[in-house]
């Protein structure tokens, strides 16, 4: 079973990093980011982020490198507390549902996300690959296809 | 064939029955032993065979799980870090309800000190789901009611993120209600495991379970008493006494004491009977909870770890083996405390400590907390529905059983004030509704955007365990349905409305099939004639909802409302537009947190996480977030619902919340003034509150004199955060003058702040002139033909 999730979250990825070759390259907090540091641009926390989530994100970044998903997702939740407006925490959430495969639920993460960005399109863009992935993993095509425009149209 | 007489049949048969129990008698004393020996190896044989009998009981019921743990649960854990908005009282509050004891200098865990805006506090250690808090000696300082530095003390570092131990809120407990925390021989001071063999058995690492000699010794000392004064009793004894047998005084129980201690300190090391006996010893009651063990002890006794007790109290709870009750330090603190002494004067005699620090110690007062943290729930409504989330993942027994450790959502500094501001209001509403009726009322508390539950009150008399009308109590919900109407109008694609879309509060008659009709009419009996949009729900006109409700269907508002949250089965009559849908205060809640999360519909959290009695993690309860309603049409609402607040039915809430503040709300009011409702959010709490009367009476109150006021100082009370208004991708924020519904860009007086999906507010500018005498004029001539 986690040989397929380690399967899906590569060519999710792989797929991901090649709709964002135009993000610029930054040190991201994503806790999911070590799993392919080199062809992928994951979105970094804000400047508004304080540094007690900060330090919660490397704590699940930790946590996820060694194969904790559970705790490393607690710790996130935990960041939610403290900055529940902070749009990047929300778009972290989806990713980690994305990568245990819990669809819908990753889908409902991201489109929070998006509800609470302000002006950050590249991770409007990303929200909308996420959910994208989910649809098309549930088999709702059209949804991912208008998904995937949506994510397009942004970085156009 | 002769027949017999009846008299001769019954000799006959009695003849046979002797003949019978001669034979048996016969065959039984064959049996009998009939010399000394045959009689010892009997008793010997019986011996044996009751030995085995209780060699069995021992090994089954010592050997496999020894106690049924009930279930511990606890508040969510304080978070400190840079930033925190928390004011000086909150937190004070935090560290009493935790016993925190103030010191002049902190230098045992659960000590603290504060010098004007700056803590030092030594911290307790605490095991959570992602991982340990260590106990640390931290310095916090405040400024503007925000934490504006965290340092570690030992080393001056900084601390990015810290958090206090959580609250101990109540336990799920098994029938016989004992209540113990485990403890390791490894975690027991030396000092502790040495007093308690001075006292209690001064040969326990000599004997074979029995003291024969300390048993002579006890019977010739209550014998020259005249009564018991003295006992014989090992700790293999007491330990057996109290887990395998009772407290009755018979020679039986004392035979079968002695053998099972014997077969005990054959199976087992002395470390495992004495470890057991540290867990097992009974050492207080509080209500129905019985108090077990030297780790529970300490912690509710002194709030600490058994690990941390100082001298004095290591006596104290030494002393109190003897007799919880006769030495409890609560009642009887003089008996506790010379019993104490006693104890401290034996240590030192017997070369445990020295006198000095005996002499030192017997000066301390006894040290026991004054409130209890730990014990009997003291939030029921919480409690209650923690217990039915976890039915859903547990079983009963297991609840009580498994020594769970529960870590939920409640916020006990909000809770202190949602019971608080509940209960002072309501002593005086009661003194203005009639006097046969009996005010009651209901108190939900979410975070707006998480949707874990902070607080819930279901009785007026908080701290009572029966109805929980925050859960249960169903009652029809008035204008608090309302937004549901507007909102399926924003919705409705081919009407557009935009919020200063015209609408008519004119007078409506509706006919249903059997040709009854319904004619509703506003609060104040009178019509309005046109009116923008946000007006209908800002003031509540009862007239132009209905109107608008027809317009955009029945079906589309019974499809917004399980859109909202709503479970239950909706019935699509007309009423419904007017809230003839009953709900209980936690379902509206769950509705009205739709709404205030943006349009994501969660289901509300009680629990976070479960831990194992050995602090393994169990079961996560992660938060849940599914979009049911677009997020552009949610914020025109919420835009709505804030003028609810600055200038509608809600106004009144500026008597206690600054409007620096921006809330939205929404008041209800039922049929005949039964029910009194006030729901409404900011940026980052959710507060519903009802008011009524069980029997379904009319309280006289509407939705802003009774619940209203209680929404308001809870949401006074709260660290809370405004409900932001910025443009985004989608929205923007525009200056209206209400007079003409125009931008006002001009500056007018008048101005309410309005959202718009971008491009459909209102294009021309207001001049602040004369266009309000001539508006409300045409209103005013409208109102009279209507």
């Amino acid at each position: 079973m986690a040989k397929i999730f380690y399967i899906v979250l590569i060519f999710i990825l792989i797929f991901i990093s090649s709709c964002s070759l135009n993000q610029k390259k930054n040190e991201s907090l994503d806790p999911l980011s070590h799993k392919n540091q080199e062809d992928y641009n994951v979105i970094a926390p804000d400047s508004q982020t304080g540094d007690a989530v900060k330090s919660l994100l490397v704590d699940a970044r930790g946590a996820a490198s060694s194969g904790n998903i559970d705790r490393a997702e607690s710790l996130l939740e935990r960041a939610l507390r403290i900055e529940p407006r902070n749009a990047v925490l929300w778009h972290y959430m989806a990713k980690m549902k994305l990568h245990q495969g819990r669809y819908k639920k990753a889908i409902g993460m991201a489109a929070k996300s998006n509800s609470l960005v302000k002006s950050n399109k590249n991770l409007m863009a990303d929200n909308w690959r996420i959910i994208a992935h989910a649809e098309n993993w549930l088999g709702n095509i059209n949804e991912s296809r208008k998904a995937q425009e949506s994510a397009d149209k942004l970085i156009q | 064939m002769t027949k017999r007489s009846p008299r001769k049949r019954r000799k006959n048969k009695k003849r046979r029955k002797t003949q019978r129990s001669k034979k048996i008698l016969i065959q039984l004393k064959k049996l009998i032993p009939n010399s000394w020996k045959k009689w010892l190896l009997a008793l010997f044989v019986v011996f044996v065979s009751y030995s085995v009998y209780l060699n069995f009981i021992v090994l089954h019921q010592f050997e496999g799980k020894r106690w049924s743990l009930p279930a511990h649960v606890y508040a969510r854990p304080l978070e400190l870090y840079v930033g925190k908005k928390l004011s000086l009282d909150n937190f004070d509050t935090e560290l009493r309800m935790l016993n925190y004891r103030n010191s002049y200098n902190p230098s045992q865990a659960g000590t603290y000190n504060k010098k004007g805006n700056t803590y030092k506090i030594y911290t307790r250690q605490f095991s959570f789901w992602d991982g340990s808090e260590l106990s640390r000696l931290i310095e916090i300082q405040f400024k503007d009611n925000h934490i504006i530095r965290v340092i570690n003390l030992r080393d001056q570092s900084k601390i990015a993120l810290f958090r206090l131990d959580p609250m101990f809120i109540g336990g799920i407990y098994p029938s016989h209600h004992e209540d113990r925390l485990l403890i390791q021989l490894s975690d027991v001071p030396n000092l502790l495991h040495s007093t308690l063999i001075l006292v209690e058995d001064k040969k326990f690492y000599q004997h074979y379970g029995v003291d024969p000699l300390s048993i002579l010794r006890a019977l010739w000392a209550n014998l020259k008493a005249g009564r018991t004064v003295q006992g014989g009793s090992t700790l293999t004894q007491q330990l057996v006494k109290n887990f395998f047998l009772n407290n009755k005084r018979t020679l039986w129980r004392k035979i079968n004491e002695a053998l099972m201690s014997i077969i005990l300190e054959l199976h087992f090391e002395k470390k495992d009977i004495i470890q057991a006996y540290m867990n097992e010893i009974y050492l207080g009651q509080q209500g129905k909870r019985a108090i077990h063990g030297f780790g529970l002890g300490s912690q509710f006794y002194f709030d600490k770890s058994v690990k941390e007790l100082d001298l004095p109290e290591i006596a104290l709870l030494v002393a109190m083996i003897r007799g919880p009750h006769y030495y409890n330090p609560y009642k009887q603190p003089k008996r506790a405390k010379d019993r104490r002494n006693l104890i401290l004067d034996l240590m030192a005699k017997n070369k445990i400590i020295s006198n000095a620090s005996a002499n030192y110690s017997k000066q301390m007062e006894l040290g026991v907390v004054n409130t209890h943290s730990s014990g009997i729930t003291r939030y029921p409504a919480f409690m209650d529905l923690v217990k039915r989330q976890l039915r859903s993942s547990y079983n009963e027994s297991d609840l009580k059983s498994e020594g769970l450790q529960i870590f939920t959502t409640l916020d006990p500094i909000i809770q202190s004030n949602a019971e608080s501001i509940m209960s002072s209001q309501l002593t005086k509403l009661q003194s203005r509704v009639p006097k046969t009726v009996t005010l009651q009322s209901a108190v939900v508390v979410t975070n707006a955007i998480s949707a874990e539950l902070l607080a819930l009150v279901g009785d007026k008399n908080t701290g009572y365990a029966g109805f929980n009308r925050a859960l249960d109590a169903k009652r029809s919900v008035g204008s608090l349905v309302k937004p549901a109407v507007y909102l399926a109008a924003l919705l409705d694609k081919d009407t557009k409305y935009t919020l200063t879309t015209p609408i008519s509060d004119a007078r409506i008659t509706l006919q249903a099939k059997n040709g009854n009709t319904w004619t509703p009419k506003n609060y104040d009996n009178k019509s309005h004639g046109m009116i923008p949009f946000y007006e209908g729900l800002s003031h509540s006109y009862n007239q132009a909802t209905v109107r608008l409700g027809m317009n955009v269907g029945l079906r589309s508002v019974v499809s917004t409302l399980k859109k909202l949250g709503v479970k239950d089965e909706i019935n699509p009559y007309p009423s419904l537009m007017l809230g003839s849908i009953s709900l209980s205060p936690y379902e509206t809640a769950e509705v009205y947190q739709t709404i205030a999360s943006g349009g994501f519909k969660s289901p509300l959290r009680a629990i976070r996480e479960v831990l194992t009695s050995t602090q393994e993690p169990l079961q996560r309860f992660p938060i849940q977030v599914e979009q049911t309603i677009p997020t552009a049409s949610i914020k025109l609402l919420q835009s709505a619902m804030q003028q609810v607040i600055n200038s509608g039915t809600g106004h009144s809430v500026s008597k206690w919340v600054t409007s620096s503040v921006q809330l939205a709300g929404k008041t209800g009011t039922t049929n005949d003034l039964r029910d009194s409702w006030f729901a409404g959010f900011s940026g980052k709490h959710l507060a519903v509150i009802w008011v009524g009367a069980d029997n379904n009476a009319s309280t006289g109150l509407t939705g802003a004199s009774g619940a209203l006021p209680i929404w308001a100082q809870l949401m006074q009370s709260l660290e809370t955060t405004t409900l932001e208004n910025i443009d985004d991708e989608e929205i923007e924020y525009l200056d209206i003058d209400p007079n003409n519904l125009l931008l006002n860009d001009a500056g007018c007086n008048l101005n309410v702040k309005l959202a718009f999906i971008k491009g459909s507010g209102p294009q021309n500018s207001s001049s602040c002139d004369n266009t309000t005498v001539i508006d409300r004029s045409v209103n005013w001539f409208k109102r009279i033909f209507d």
